[in-house]
């Protein structure tokens, strides 16, 4: 059923808050590539992973600044972990409301940026700068356990953002329950496209037959869950803001950037390209598919957070 | 429900648009204008009949419809008017998502906002299926009717209520005001005036709509999020006066897409594994027929 709330747009869609969202989930999906790698792969994945490491807690603190930044004065984000002794309704010391996704959205982040802590420090000794942290730094970063626990909470963190703005009443955000299933897909999406961009960089020939795979693959179950997504808001009447109104920016963004860049782009050019064989595969290719692919997936943010702003009546 | 809350009851049928209610609660809150150059300039008309507001927001509390029903013929007309303002939903979908805490039921069964404890997310603003709660950008927090709790602890009643010159506004205990509406009803049906009834609340009420656009549709009192503390009696379909026929929490959406995220995850997993688990098949065919 169609959302025929009279609903205000909560401002939502602006830069801050795309960005914070793209961010957060192209940390997510480089996560989950290096706990891929680490637990499936051969020894040069887990150096690609290795050289991975660098970029998920920076960029995990980047999304929490810029969420920081939209709130518009920093020391309230604390409110967010920790009940305000004025919040009268809430006990205990630590914030968390059951039915606010934004909550559990908190804590996953906190504890996906603490599972970044490790392979961060661990990056320094893959790309060849010598390091005085322990063996064990080394070993934990690379071990399976670890690998498949903050994969979960990657993916989770991946999601979070979807679940939250499915979780509103909100016209096209709320209209089906595929959101948090489209974020996850397009933040794996993007975790393999950095790590295209990695591996190309480190000539990691292994490594980049696996993420032409993997791409492909992930391009594939995007398209099918855009299609569902699509054919969702078409059934109930109200795709027409992101798919529709050709004269804003929403739909050519949403048709050239998300299902041009993101799905088709990496489709067409590794299925068209040469075969996938390991010694075949050219580099410099993946790195241009990997930065094309995270512009398609920038475009899916924003055009999904102002898809909400089209159709919201005032 | 709040044990003994208190509320209001907007009876439409005796709204002449005066707009007393507006500036009490613009006076007694002491909320600024919403556009200081526009009114100063006198560039903020609406356009839209009498309405000065246009709709509720963080500085306007309450807000005034009018609702033009003239047929083409222009033979037949009639004049809806409505004071809106926070409905102190007893499922409150702005307090039920709120992060902090900031949104709080208080001990008369109203919806109220803790500023200190708002982080201005402006979730609440996404979550509430009547657009009510707004974003204000003067304070980096949200702001919404809040039945003028100072007044209520004082043992007043609302401003808006108390400045009414029609009693279209009616402040009390949820459960006496339910018993006034169903006897208005009734009045009103007795009358003619089939078209009454209650939105809010199910209070057994059933007609017909008499004049306007939806002349000989069928209406029936509706109960809306586990009842509206502030509830109206109206005539027409509750679109018509700018309100939904079926608001939803957004709460209704969290388990579904949370799990289907889920199984989106599977997906990916297994995806992902299935390309390292591939490639390393072909490097080993590679490696044999090297």
């Amino acid at each position: 059923m169609p959302i025929t709330n009279y609903v205000l747009e909560p401002g939502w869609a602006n830069w801050i808050v795309t960005l914070e969202m793209f961010i957060a989930g192209v940390a997510a999906g480089i996560f989950f590539f290096m706990a891929l790698a680490n637990i499936a792969g051969n020894a040069e994945d887990r150096d690609v992973a290795g050289r991975l490491g660098f970029l998920p807690g920076p960029l995990v603190v980047l999304a929490a600044l810029l969420l920081t930044l939209d709130l518009g004065q920093p020391l309230r984000f604390l409110n967010l972990l920790f009940t305000s002794p004025f919040a009268t309704e809430r006990s205990g010391p630590l914030m968390f409301n059951p039915n606010s996704p934004m909550n559990y959205g908190t804590d996953i982040l906190v504890v996906f940026g603490l599972f970044c802590i490790l392979p961060f420090f661990d990056a320094f000794r893959h790309v060849g700068r010598r390091s005085s942290l322990p063996e064990t730094v080394h070993r934990l970063s690379h071990n399976g356990l670890y690998n498949a626990v903050g994969g979960l909470f990657a993916l989770a963190t991946g999601a979070y953002s979807g679940v939250l703005i499915n979780t509103t009443n909100q016209p096209v955000w709320a209209d089906t329950y595929v959101v948090g299933g489209l974020y996850v897909v397009f933040s794996a999406l993007s975790g393999f496209a950095v790590a295209g961009i990695v591996a190309d960089r480190a000539r990691a020939r292994s490594t980049a037959g696996a993420v032409r795979t993997g791409l492909m693959a992930i391009a594939v179950v995007a398209g099918v869950m855009v299609a569902i997504f699509v054919g969702n808001l078409v059934a109930l009447g109200s795709a027409q803001p992101l798919i529709g109104a050709l004269t804003a920016l929403t739909a050519p963004i949403f048709w050239v950037g998300v299902v041009g860049l993101a799905i088709l782009y990496p489709i067409v050019v590794i299925a068209t390209g040469p075969r996938l064989r390991v010694a075949q595969v050219s580099a410099s290719g993946l790195a241009v598919v990997g930065t094309v692919v995270l512009i398609g997936v920038l475009a899916f943010r924003w055009s999904l957070l102002h898809s909400a702003l089209a159709a919201v009546a005032r | 429900m709040t044990v003994n809350a208190k509320g209001m009851f907007v009876d439409t049928t005796l709204c002449t648009g005066c707009k007393a209610c507006q500036v009490a609660c613009k006076q007694w809150n002491e909320l600024p204008m919403e556009d200081e150059a526009a009114v100063r300039g006198h560039t903020a008309f609406t356009g839209d009949s009498y309405d000065n507001t246009g709709r509720l927001s963080a500085t306007n509390w309450r807000h005034v419809k009018f609702v033009e029903q003239i047929s083409e013929d222009r033979a037949d007309a009639r004049w809806l008017m409505m004071s809106d303002s926070c409905k102190h939903c007893e499922q409150a979908g702005c307090l039920e998502v709120c992060p902090t805490g900031a949104l709080y039921r208080t001990q008369y069964g109203s919806v109220d906002i803790h500023q200190d404890v708002c982080i201005g997310c402006r979730y609440c603003v996404g979550a509430c299926p009547f657009g009510v709660i707004e974003y204000n950008g003067r304070t980096g927090r949200v702001n919404k009717c809040i039945l003028c709790q100072d007044r209520l602890e004082a043992g007043e009643g609302t401003a808006c209520a108390k400045s009414c010159p029609t009693a279209s506004l009616t402040y009390g205990k949820v459960d006496d005001l339910k018993a006034i509406a169903a006897a208005r009803v009734k009045e009103l049906h007795a009358q003619g005036k089939t078209d009454a009834y209650v939105y809010g609340w199910d209070l057994g009420n059933k007609g017909v709509i008499t004049q306007g656009p939806n002349k000989g549709q069928a209406v029936a009192d509706m109960e809306v999020v586990g009842g509206l503390n502030v509830f109206y009696l109206l005539l027409d379909k509750p679109s018509v006066y700018g309100l939904p026929s079926a608001p939803q929490l957004p709460q209704r959406n969290m388990a579904p897409s949370a799990g289907v995220a889920l199984i989106s995850a599977a997906v990916l997993g297994v995806t992902g594994l299935a390309a390292f688990r591939r490639r390393r098949m072909e490097s080993a065919s590679a490696a044999r027929s090297s």
